[in-house]
């Protein structure tokens, strides 16, 4: 039974992991400067934070 | 005589009651619905709009012109496309989400489910920029994700072939949280002495599923699925803000090709026509769908 319950547990977190990715992307890429976004790899993070 | 009086004294108190109702359906539904079919046997065009004189009555014209243009059956196979491959996927991602989230041993519930849900309350044509976004060949996170895996990177929204799978993935992506919702109420109607009366028998969880849980929700699939059809075979502003229908016309939904004609040719009066056309194709399939499930039904 335990075994399960971390399998279940750690699905629902994977598919809220999946599911919440592009709103919390979203929400970062809103503190980033002009232009910070559209580099290669895509910034997780903005470098310096602005509004 | 006396009772007589009163009957029909409660009756018409009925009918003011409802009046209201009935009242802003008539308004609201009636007499759009007919005045669109009548406009739908007119040549209403930006003529007509000048000046009345300029309109009309052509008979089934419009729809006989329809029957024959490449667009529009191009529109139709995209959305029968989208349908086909879309309601499956989100009906599965939902059923899946709400299965896995029904479990008891699953903690914090209450949260998992409203981030499950949040992509449904979020703005429609914020996400699909958002998702345009994530998808972009070169600066894209999904490229860039699936580079990480050693696979190529796809030009998601540049070819016919992957643009409505795109799409799709971000229709899922957005709607799942709302059917998810409704499976999980009816999930949780089921009870529990079934399952165990199934575990006793010796029925694994894929048995304990296809044996306890699908005959339980099997009406509840069956309104999901019809508003799922209803749903994706009226696609519009996904392929609207992401694609503008291209490339090469790939993701032409049937409402895209009717905002086209409608209000970039105006051709209101062919535009009806294709409401029209979507309302039978709508209806027809609904009516496969009850035939389908009674059909299934009828077997147990």
């Amino acid at each position: 039974m335990k075994p399960k319950a971390i399998l279940l547990n750690l699905a629902v977190a994977f598919i809220a992991l999946l599911v919440l990715f592009p709103l919390a992307w979203m929400t970062s890429v809103s503190f980033m400067t002009a232009g910070e976004a559209a580099v290669f790899p895509p910034p997780l993070w903005p470098k310096h934070p602005t509004l | 005589m006396s009772g007589g009086i009163l009957t029909r004294r409660k009756e018409r108190a009925g009918w003011l009651f409802v009046a209201p109702a009935l009242i802003a359906i008539a308004v609201f539904f009636c007499i759009p619905v007919i005045s669109a079919l009548f406009l739908s046997l007119t040549d209403f065009d930006i003529y007509a709009l000048a000046d009345l004189d300029n309109l009309r009555f052509i008979g089934v014209q419009n729809y006989e012109r329809l029957l024959t243009n490449p667009l529009f059956w191009g529109a139709m196979k995209n959305t029968a496309l989208f349908s086909v491959i879309g309601v499956p996927l989100s009906i599965a991602a939902s059923l899946g989400a709400a299965v896995i989230l029904n479990a008891r041993v699953v903690k914090w519930r209450p949260i998992w489910r409203v981030m499950f849900f949040a992509p449904y309350v979020t703005t429609l044509v914020a996400t699909a920029v958002l998702w345009n976004y994530l998808l972009h060949t070169k600066y894209g996170v999904i490229n860039w994700a699936l580079q990480g895996v050693g696979l190529p990177a796809v030009d998601w929204l540049g070819q016919p072939q992957t643009s409505i799978p795109a799409i799709l993935m971000f229709v899922v992506w957005k709607i799942f949280g709302y059917n998810m919702l409704i499976f999980l109420a009816v999930l949780q109607t089921v009870p529990d002495d079934l399952y165990e009366a199934a575990r006793i028998d010796g029925a694994g969880p894929w048995t304990q599923f296809k044996q306890v849980t699908l005959p339980a929700i099997a009406p509840t699939l069956l309104l999901v699925s019809i508003i799922s059809v209803a749903g994706f075979f009226q696609l519009f502003a996904e392929p609207y803000v992401m694609t503008q229908g291209g490339p090469a016309q790939s993701t032409v939904t049937v409402l895209y090709f009717m905002y086209e004609e409608g209000f970039k040719w105006w051709n209101l009066g062919s535009a009806s026509a294709v409401a029209f056309i979507l309302f039978l194709c709508i209806f027809a399939v609904t009516l496969v769908q009850l035939a389908v499930a009674k059909r299934l039904g009828g077997d147990q």
